[in-house]
């Protein structure tokens, strides 16, 4: 088991410097693109030196190496537009987007998968349909409508919270998250629901019945695990859509984060700090990605004893 | 074929008896036609500014009223949800054709078009969809053309690797190695077979497709990516109402009705079609 | 029949009566059948495929679907109707007094835990004071006892790394953890083929000979009931047609469906160019139940009384009776002895 964590924290590094590939290109070869204007030599480090012992010259290949051996070994992600290292202010906006989409996941995970299976439960009674009817709706309506709609709840009716804040407390993030929350707690119910009526249905549902183990035991310890397998396979895109949210919830409550940032620096056109916030926004989906892979592991035998290593065979050591 | 059609008639029979798929299919039609006749439905068009009825009430002249820029809120929504159904529709369309032409090709011929391709979509897929969409529209320009392309270039993983999975799935029916032992040609094989057992899925595909463009899309608006100012979207609307949430709240409302109408119909009539292919029960 | 003397009663069922709501209608898939299972005896269902017999004892067990519905009847067992036990009372009478194996034993193991975890779970669902030690030495001799070698890396391994006759070992197993007074079994071998199904039956027959527990064993193979049952209950359509010792059955089978079972008992003798028979017809639809006998479609003695009425019960023997016109009306039936 260890070995398969190892092995898929290790697999972050290729799937971020293919992404960045990618966007680097489409960045790079625009007019007036300041990614052009990056120097390629002068770190006055190992990369420097390997540089020079290949006889490179100053192109798109070495701008591309040098920008990730930057990125990856010194955390170095330039200059913004401005003319500060980005490093400085990234820092800052990193800590608010991951507090943002951490709340978002963990409300998620805590308040969808008890709704999700109350309503597989209760299948077709009026509670389920209830619950069908209302996450329908709160996964349908777009994070700005939902924060529009909280917004005006709790800071202009109930008057609770005020509508300008300053984010240094974290009081602040509150109407944020829960607008993420919520839109992660619809799908998310959706998706529990669904997967926990399947295996409700299994035959393996009956025999436990049939031992004799309480409904409890027989919903929670096991149909939950089992219905979660494919739920969790399913969650890297739904962290995806959280982060989209993120970036919507951001640029609607003025939250200066990873979002609101790229999105200001697309209309100055700013590339380094788009490039920047890019790569850390895909730092932080592939992480998230490859934890829902392991808690895939963790949770389906096949898939673990797979990568484990262990060839464990069926010898038939049956007597009759 | 006689069978297929029974096939196709009992899936229709199972489809109409669900309500709520039917009705959000017929929601989702109207609207729909609605915004494709919108230059007869109004006589207001989304663009022009009269400072006389700023933020008017709904009157009988506006019958939803006008904005900030006394432009009729009607035909905004009308032309609006023009771009965006026709955004969120084309590019899934096109996600679906190029997709599905990539999954066949991986799946049918496996060998090296298939690592090749399937690479590729792994790398494409793991760009975040919103990520492709700003970076495209940062690096080629502010058009909503290249912006639709995005989001069909990010919704292809998802079409073509359903589709080689299907498509190898059923490669390795015998009643295929049959065909082939007798003789029968590749498009032939293709025509009748393959693409007849992934029809349901990819349809299924296609309505959450549908849904998902249209969220990232009404997004991308919101955020000001793609679409230029006097051009409605209902994402650019609901940015337009939210500087007006507290005094005209009108705007945003009903932008974002309209978003989640669509969504929810489209939604419903995917579930029901996946419950009529179902071939449990 | 039932108030013969010989051992006592376990398991007395009384004209249970279950439908299935399905969109075709209600489906009447049991309709008022009785039999009854004594201590230490084994007690054949037997009948075709979607005949009943399966619905009939999940719906004793109380482990039918929200679609399907107890429309009358009672189930007695120890002298407590379980059919209207509470939640709780059933959850501790199944498993430990009343114990199920089903027919596809890979599907009935939950795939993400061990086989040890969910042993020692079903002990300790039903006696919390047995500590986890303890259960896992005594899931361990219960894994030896029916006959898996290696009991400790079975119990490490998950279900999909088993076989199925590994699999079937388990279950029988598990159901016999708490030491039931009746094991019900649903098609058990059906799964698996013939050379594990003969070892199960083997070692079924060995497990309740020597704890003495009950056993209903449900099949449509009468070359199984031979083996291993006392008697046995005739099923057809949801309704029993026959019941009787197995011996009573086989040398006098009365009703012609009876006799129609028998015929496909696979026989070492039969002509080798013979195709194997088979019931002709189309099996009962229990949704539009015809009046009258649920065989007469197919059955090759039909008369016109057959359509009318569902036929009397008919004593042949001490506990031996038939449902069948052809009896009632003093008719010798023409196949009647054949396969004695």
């Amino acid at each position: 088991m260890t070995k398969y964590i190892i092995k898929r924290i290790l697999m972050i590094v290729p799937i971020v410097l293919s992404v960045i590939f990618v966007l680097f290109i489409m960045l790079y070869f625009l007019a007036g693109s300041s990614i052009r204007q990056m120097p390629v030599f002068g770190g006055g480090d190992a990369l420097d030196s390997a540089f020079a012992f290949f006889n490179a010259g100053d192109n798109f290949i070495t701008k591309y190496i040098r920008y990730c051996y930057n990125i990856l070994i010194k955390l170095d992600f330039g200059k913004g537009g401005i003319g500060i290292g980005l490093m400085r202010t990234l820092k800052y906006r990193i800590r608010n987007t991951l507090l943002l989409l951490g709340s978002g996941i963990g409300t998620m995970l805590v308040a969808g998968i008890p709704a999700g299976v109350y309503a597989a439960v209760h299948k077709n009674r009026f509670s389920d349909r209830i619950i069908n009817v209302v996450t329908l709706l709160l996964s349908a309506i777009p994070n700005f409508s939902t924060a529009f709609l909280l917004s005006l709840v709790f800071a202009v009716y109930l008057r609770i919270i005020p509508v300008a804040v300053s984010y240094t407390s974290p009081g602040a993030f509150f109407l944020p998250a829960l607008t993420i929350a919520i839109g992660g707690i619809a799908s998310f119910a959706r998706m529990v629901r669904t997967c926990m009526i399947e295996t409700l249905e299994q035959p393996y549902i009956i025999a436990l019945r049939s031992k004799g183990l309480n409904e409890t035991g027989v919903v929670y310890t096991h149909a939950l695990k089992n219905a979660l397998v494919p739920v969790v396979s399913d969650l890297g895109g739904l962290v995806s859509r959280l982060l989209l949210g993120t970036l919507v919830v951001e640029h609607f409550f003025s939250v200066p984060g990873l979002g609101s940032l790229m999105m200001a620096s697309v209309s100055s056109r700013d590339h380094n700090t788009i490039l920047g916030c890019t790569a850390i926004l895909t730092v932080i989906l592939t992480a998230t990605n490859i934890a829902a892979d392991i808690l895939y592991a963790f949770l389906n035998p096949r898939i673990r004893l797979m990568y484990a290593g262990k060839k464990r065979r069926e010898t038939d050591g049956e007597r009759s | 074929m006689n069978t297929t059609s029974n096939i196709w008639f009992d899936f229709l029979r199972k489809l109409c008896k669900n309500r709520a798929a039917v009705a959000g299919f017929f929601v989702f039609l109207s609207i729909c036609i609605a915004c494709a006749l919108a230059p007869y439905l109004t006589k207001w068009d989304y663009f022009s500014i009269d400072t006389t009825i700023v933020h008017a009430a709904p009157s009988r002249e506006h019958i939803l009223g006008a904005d900030n820029l006394g432009r009729d809120i009607f035909s905004r929504l009308l032309y609006g949800g023009r771009v965006t159904l026709r955004i969120a529709l084309v590019s899934t369309s096109l996600a679906a054709a190029v997709g599905c032409a990539a999954g066949l090709i991986a799946g049918y011929f496996r060998g090296r078009a298939d690592f090749f391709i399937s690479h590729l979509l792994d790398m494409l897929a793991s760009i975040p969809v919103f990520m492709l969409i700003i970076v495209t529209e940062a690096s080629l320009g502010w058009g909503r053309g290249y912006f639709m392309y995005a989001l069909a270039a990010a919704a292809v993983p998802q079409f073509a690797m359903l589709v080689r999975a299907s498509a190898m799935n059923i490669m390795g029916c015998t009643y295929i190695e049959a065909a082939r032992a007798l003789g029968v040609r590749h498009d032939k094989i293709i025509r009748r077979h393959v693409l007849h057992n992934i029809a349901p899925p990819l349809i299924i595909r296609f309505t959450s497709g549908i849904t998902e463009a249209l969220v990232i899309c009404t997004i991308m608006g919101y955020l000001g990516v793609g679409i230029n100012p006097p051009t409605p979207e209902w994402g650019a609307l609901a940015y337009t109402g939210k500087a007006f949430t507290r005094s005209h709240p009108l705007l945003i409302i009903l932008s974002s009705a309209a978003i989640a109408v669509c969504v929810i119909s489209v939604s419903l009539f995917g579930d029901g079609l996946r419950d009529a292919l179902d071939p449990r029960e | 029949m039932r108030e013969d003397g010989g051992s006592e009663i376990l398991l007395d069922v009384m004209g249970l009566d279950v439908s299935f709501q399905t969109r075709r209608g209600d489906v009447r898939a049991v309709n008022g059948i009785s039999y009854c299972v004594r201590r230490g005896e084994a007690h054949g269902l037997v009948g075709e495929s979607g005949g009943g017999k399966s619905v009939g004892v999940h719906a004793i067990m109380g482990l039918l679907g929200t679609s399907s519905r107890v429309n009358a009847g009672s189930a007695l067992f120890e002298g407590r109707d379980i059919l209207r036990l509470k939640k709780g009372e059933l959850a501790s009478l199944r498993g430990r007094e009343i114990s199920m194996i089903f027919q596809n034993p890979s599907s009935y193991l939950d795939p993400v835990f061990t086989i040890g975890s969910q042993m020692i779970e079903t002990i300790r669902a039903h006696d919390r004071s047995i500590s986890k030690g303890a259960a896992r030495s005594l899931s361990e001799d219960m894994l030896w006892e029916v006959g898996i070698r290696d009991p400790e890396r079975r119990m490490r391994q998950y279900p999909f790394e088993l076989s199925g006759g590994m699999s079937q070992r388990v279950m029988i197993a598990i159901a016999l953890l708490c030491k039931p007074k009746l094991l019900i079994a649903d098609e058990p071998t059906t799964a698996l083929d013939v050379t594990t199904q003969a070892q199960i039956i083997r070692l079924l027959k060995n497990l309740q000979s020597r704890s003495g527990m009950a056993m209903l064993y449900i099949t449509h193979n009468f070359g199984i009931v031979a083996e291993l049952c006392d008697r046995v209950s005739v099923i057809c359509g949801g309704y029993i047609v026959e019941q009787g010792s197995t011996d009573d059955i086989f040398y006098g089978a009365a009703h012609p469906y009876t006799q129609a079972l028998l015929k496909l008992i696979p026989r070492i003798d039969s002509p080798k160019n013979e195709p194997a028979p088979s019931i002709g017809g189309p099996p009962v639809d229990s949704v539009s139940l015809p009046k009258g006998c649920v065989f007469r479609k197919r059955c090759p003695f039909r008369m016109d009384i057959c359509s009318r009425d569902f036929p009397p019960r008919i004593n042949l023997a001490p506990y031996h009776s038939a449902n069948c016109w052809l009896l009632e009306l003093g008719k010798e039936l023409p196949g009647d002895g054949q396969n004695g």
